[in-house]
Order: structure tokens, then sequence, then C-alpha cells
């Protein structure tokens, strides 16, 4: 019952950087790979695609809107703060593809009270080379999403070696919302709630269905403790990727030997679970919604 | 990284004080101090100046809690309750009693509860009806077991039956013969009540009032077995639910004529965020009981 899911980006840079998002908010493995829009599986079909908000439209023209899932990708507490260090007066270019996150970027560190210091988008897809250099050369603060200072500026050879060596470059790692979070895990609850039910409904005989009953009660109560746990990560995610990693969690296989052996038993639990899971995907709801 | 770190985080930048923030968080000092500095450790940064004699935010710490405000605004409740289903083998339920809860109704849905339920631990707060519907209302408790004879509009009351009174006379009383006796006939007899604010007791004074006749208060107490007791050894007599006059002999159990009934109930505030083991108790009652909110 292991779900699969598929990451679609519209370049490989912000394909992958989904597929880290995604998989930054389970503490587990997951099976995840990334795609570009134009080279989507036809084999290996996912449970669910979990894209950018932009290549929604384009993604459900090829695939059923029910199983798409966007993910709005936000900057950590941790870049917040490293550009909140930069001395007074000084100037960060902002290294983008394109003017319109860069500027987004600046609205996100100016609603937080970054005010003493001036932004200037460097979007240098819409710059030409000449104009691109001449700004890295006089910049003493460059940020932006990691993967672009990564690939497209460290990466090339050009921009590079224009920069100052002691330049300060400031990569924000993007992770999803929770909004977007409790959407996807939401989707997630729902497809795992439906797989719980389908094998519930073969459970009769004691006999024969025993051990069946306490692998799906194993399953079901690591169901409701990867939600769960999971949103929570979305959360610490965005205060910092780095120190959300560590969990103190308990270990199902342990909780369940303090259970009843009795097959009735087995089954109350793991209709318990389905009330829990569905309780989950309610409150999930509330969190998307950003309501109480 | 926890919940809870933001949470102390987000107190102790409102009120300047770690003192202060413990109070409002009902855990001491010394635990905020040290949830801050390990917050600090983690990010790296210090987050408040501790020089002046207010604690407040330097300035990446104002960073910190805009970006903090900004990711938890409209979620912090859902997720603590989130958390709550943490609790679902553990957990604690905090309910209300009053002196009546003894009756079989509940005692009976506690202890299917407790049969369920093994690993949540049950807590509870003695008042009477009064200050349990406050301490529902004040957040210090889940659940509170009533008699729900002045309902408030905030609380939610989930009906669990209704339990007849019966006379309890000392055994060797003149009407502990008599099959069954008429309010009037009791007029002249000292009885033994409930304290006031009992909801109890004001049915009763109610009901001798519509009699046109008044009881002859002898004792008051807020206890029943203090008042069985005080019938058992001919202080006077005394009206409870039947589940409560119980089987001492030195006490004879007379039915009323015009019975009279007391309603019971669970009651829980309605705007609140219930922690998944009240949901859990609330769900049982109203699998046990046929009669729902009322």
């Amino acid at each position: 019952m292991k779900l699969k899911f598929a990451a679609i980006g519209s370049n490989v840079l912000v394909a992958e950087e989904i597929k880290r998002a995604v998989q930054s908010i389970f503490y587990k493995d997951i099976e995840i790979e990334s795609y570009t829009l134009d080279m989507l599986p036809v084999k290996k079909m996912p449970d669910l695609y979990i894209c950018a908000t932009t290549q929604f439209e384009k993604l459900c023209q090829v695939v059923s809107p029910v199983k798409v899932v966007c993910l709005e990708l936000m900057p950590s507490s941790r870049f917040f703060l490293s550009v909140g260090r930069i001395p007074r007066g000084e100037r960060v270019y902002i290294w983008n593809n394109h003017l319109k996150y860069a500027q987004i970027l600046e609205g996100y560190c100016r609603r937080l009270g970054i005010l003493d210091i001036s932004f200037e988008p460097l979007p240098y897809d819409d710059l030409s080379v000449h104009d691109v250099l001449f700004k890295l050369k006089c910049a003493n603060y460059i940020m932006g999403v990691d993967c672009f200072i990564d690939g497209d500026l460290w990466g090339n050879e050009q921009y590079r070696e224009s920069l100052q060596p002691s330049v300060t470059l400031i990569k924000a790692q993007r992770v999803a919302s929770i909004q977007s979070a409790s959407r996807l895990l939401q989707e997630i609850a729902k497809l795992m709630g439906k797989a719980i039910l389908l094998k519930r409904q073969k459970l009769q005989c004691p006999e024969r269905d025993g051990d069946a009953a306490v692998s799906l009660l194993i399953y079901a109560e690591q169901a409701v403790e990867l939600i769960r746990d999971s949103i929570n990560k979305a959360v610490y995610n965005q205060i910092s990727p780095e120190i959300s990693r560590e969990r103190a969690g308990q270990v199902v296989d342990e909780k369940l030997q303090l259970k009843g052996t009795c097959f009735e038993e087995k089954l109350a639990e793991i209709d318990e679970m389905q009330y829990i899971l569905s309780d989950l995907c309610n409150k999930l709801s509330l969190i998307e919604a950003g309501s109480e | 990284m926890e919940l809870r770190q933001l949470e102390y985080f987000q107190m102790v930048s409102k009120v300047n004080s770690f003192t202060r923030a413990a109070e409002r968080l009902y855990v001491s000092q010394p635990a905020v101090t040290n949830t801050i500095r390990a917050l600090e450790d983690e990010l790296g940064i210090q987050l408040f100046d501790r020089s002046q004699k207010q604690v407040l935010l330097t300035s990446e710490g104002k960073i910190f809690y805009n970006h903090v405000e900004h990711v938890l605004h409209g979620v912090s409740k859902t997720l603590a309750d989130i958390n709550n289903i943490k609790n679902l083998n553990g957990g604690i339920l905090r309910l209300a009693l009053t002196p009546l809860s003894g009756i079989k109704a509940f005692t009976f849905l506690l202890a299917k509860f407790k049969e369920k339920y093994p690993q949540i631990q049950v807590v509870f707060e003695e008042n009477n009806n009064e200050d349990g519907q406050r301490a529902l209302l004040e957040d210090r408790v889940d659940l509170a077991f009533l008699l729900p004879e002045m309902k408030i509009s905030s609380l939610t009351y989930v009906s669990i039956g209704q339990q007849s009174l019966a006379l309890c006379v000392p055994a060797n009383h003149f009407l502990a013969a008599n099959v069954m006796v008429r309010l009037e006939d009791l007029v002249e007899e000292p009885l033994i009540l409930f304290k006031q604010d009992c909801a109890l007791r004001n049915l009763l004074l109610r009901e001798f009032e519509r009699n046109n006749t008044l009881p002859k208060i002898q004792f008051e107490s807020s206890q029943v077995q203090t008042i069985k007791s005080l019938v058992a050894e001919n202080a006077g007599i005394a009206i409870l639910p039947e589940d409560l006059c119980s089987v001492d002999q030195r006490i004879g159990i007379v039915r009323l004529k015009a019975p009279l009934y007391i309603d019971l109930a669970l009651a829980y505030k309605t705007q609140k965020s219930l922690s998944h083991a009240a949901e859990a108790f609330i769900q049982l009652a109203e699998e046990l009981y046929a009669e729902k909110r009322m």
C-alpha cells in the first residue's frame, strides 16, 4: 500500500526542488520521482502529482485534476534571519530567472520588517548578459532560491568568475507552506483511508484473517502517525529545515504490543484509526483554510 | 524542534518577561527560560536582549517573531488539536463532578470509558452544579456531569437520562412502612437538604412551594454520605436520587406518590476545540444513551 508521487516542475531545477520539499515533510523515505511537464511518466503511474501553482492548469490538461496537488514554496526563517544580518544601508541583489518571483521575495522580506537595506532584482533571464555581469561585479550581497544560486549562478563559469571574492550569497531553501502541506496531507490521508477501508471490509474470519488484521492495524496506526507527524514537520520546516529533521516519535510496533489480541478488538482498533484519520483530514482542511 | 518552543517564544515576546510568560502558560519560569535558550541554540541566534529590565526582542528576534506569526497565523490552535490526537492512548480527561455523580448512569459511563480507553487518565474536580458549569466556561475541565437545571447557552448538554427521587427515612421511622408518600406528608418532618446552589435542593424547594408547603430544614450538607449518615442516626429524613439511597440497613426507602425526576447530563463548552479523549467520552455517552444533545 505504499503510495507513489510525482513532482512536476517547469524545468528540472524546479521539479527537483518540489521533490525535495515533499521529501522534507516526511520523516520516512517516500517514493517520489521528479519530472518536467513534457516528460511525464507513462508507465509507473503515480498516486498523486505534485506541482507548483504555475503548472497546475497545464498539468490538468494531461492528467486528472483529482490527482493533482499544488505546492506553494516558501523560504524558511533561516533565510530571512540571514537577510536580516545584512548591514544597514547595504544593497542586496535578488538572483532569479524572472522579475516576478524576485519581487515576491523582496515583498516577503519587507513584510517581516527588513526595511533598512535596499533590494535590487536581478532577473537574469530577462536581462542581457552584459547587464547581469555588470551587476554581479558590484554585488556585495546576493540572495535567491538555492537551486538557482547553485545552478545558474555558481554553476555558470562566466557569472561565477565575475563575483567579488568577498560576496555573500544568501540561499533560500524553500519548503512547502503549511497550507499547501495540509492540502497534500489531506489527499494522502484520503488515499490511505480508502485503502484501509477496502482491506477492512475483507476481514471477517478470525482464523483466516488474523494476521491480515494485525498488518492492517499496523498500517492504519502508521498512517495516523505519518499524517500527524508530517504536519508538525511542515511547521518546523518553515522555521528551519535543518533542525526539523530530528524526531522524537513513538514506534508503532511497540505500541501495538500493548493492545489486545482478540480479532474483534483488532477490527475495532482499525475502525478507530479510520475515524482518527478522517478527523485529521478535517483538521487539516482548517489549516489549509488558515482558520481555527 | 517543538511547537511548544514557538508558543513560549510568542508569549515571552508579547509580555516581555519570562516570569509573566510562565504564569500565562501555566508552567514554571525555568521551563520557559530553558526552552527559549534551546530555541536560540538551535537557530544560532539571540532572540532576546536580557540586559534590560524587560526582556526585549533583538533585531533578529523581531524578524523571527514576524515570521513565526505569519507561519502560525490562524492555525496554531488546530495544530494543538492535531497534537492532542497523539494522546489517544494516553492523555488526561478532566471531568467536573457534582455530589450526585455517584448515580449509576454516571458511574456506568465512567466504567465503560475506562474499559474502552484504559490508558486515558481521568481527573476529577468536585464541585456543585454551578461551579461545574463555571469550570467548563473557564476551561478548567473538559467535561462536566451536571443536573441541567439552569442551562447556559454557551454549553452543550448531552442527556444521559433521568433519575427518580425517593425518600430516605430511618428504618424505624413511621413512614418507613409506607409504600408511597406525598410531599405534603413530610412538612412536619425534619428534612436534611443539600446546601444552597445545589440543583436538587432547588428542585425540592420548588416542589414544596408548588404544594403550598414549606419543609422544615434540619441540616444542610454537600455530601451524600453525610446526609445518609444523619438519616441513619435518626437526625431527619432526606430526598435523594434512588441510586444513592443505597443499601444501608438503617435506612428505609419510600417512593414518592407524585414521582419526581432529575435530568442527568454530560456538558461541555460549545465553542471549544475538544481533546480527542473528551470527544471519545461524548461519543460513548451518545452511544450508550438514546437521547442526544438537549
